[in-house]
């Protein structure tokens, strides 16, 4: 991998700056579709844009050394799944956005609702199993 | 025979290089001029010629990890219209039909 120019950091440059992100890493892969991964980090989480195929996707941690969990399902926890599920074609729509308007309960959800995070990501696996493959993990 | 691996960026390159596996891969200045038709045609390429081998099928991303509407998800679904599920460790597909 080498670092050149990202695409990720010219789009999200102004979040990152209002949001008091810091840039940790920033590798940008020319020979593998020009997939990018960049890892920033504020006082509150750390936060990780992947741009895999064109798509780019955001996961988010409490710290270093510590996992990542898809945005979508922090938000979840973070708003209660009634709430998202409401607003989720909005939410999916700009996750920067839904970020940003919830830092609090995003912050509170990461920090202290790991393990309901955790339950959430497996039980969309067995959906995910049930839609994709019309049964769910043994 | 040989072994191919699926699953987000970079868990799926770097599993791939790790058991030196094929993973599906276009660099950026071909696949950037590809129409998105394109590059499904051939993402199913790739996957065909995987199936027709009959190479193992290994998942580097778990599946509660994987982001709806990804190229990743279209291609578990393929995979599936194929007649492929996960094993038990849910970490390979094998072909049940």
């Amino acid at each position: 991998m080498q670092t050149i120019e990202s695409e990720i950091i010219s789009r999200f440059s102004l979040f990152l700056d209002r949001n008091g992100f810091t840039v940790l890493r920033t590798a940008v892969d020319n020979e593998h579709f020009g997939n990018e991964v960049v890892i920033c980090s504020s006082p509150r989480f750390r936060l990780k844009f992947v741009k895999d195929r064109g798509q780019i996707f955001m996961e988010i941690s409490p710290g270093a050394r510590e996992p990542w969990y898809p945005l979508e399902d922090v938000l979840s926890v973070a708003l209660g799944s009634q709430e998202f599920e409401a607003h989720y074609a909005y939410y999916m729509a700009d996750l920067t956005r839904a970020l940003e308007l919830n830092l609090e309960p995003v912050t509170r959800a990461v920090h202290e609702k790991q393990d309901e995070i955790a339950a959430l990501g497996r039980d969309r696996a067995q959906e995910v199993a049930q839609d994709i493959f019309g049964r769910p993990i043994a | 025979m040989g072994v191919v691996v699926l699953g987000h960026y970079p868990e799926y390159i770097e599993l791939a290089e790790q058991l030196r596996a094929s993973c599906f891969n276009i660099p950026v200045e071909v696949w950037s001029k590809m129409s998105h038709e394109e590059q499904w045609e051939a993402n199913r390429k790739f996957l065909d010629d995987a199936i027709s081998r009959g190479d193992e099928i290994l998942l580097a991303t778990p599946l509660q990890r994987l982001h709806i509407g990804s190229w990743y998800e279209r291609e578990l679904r393929y995979l599936a219209s194929r007649g492929f599920r996960p094993d038990a460790s849910a970490r390979r597909l094998v072909l049940v039909s």
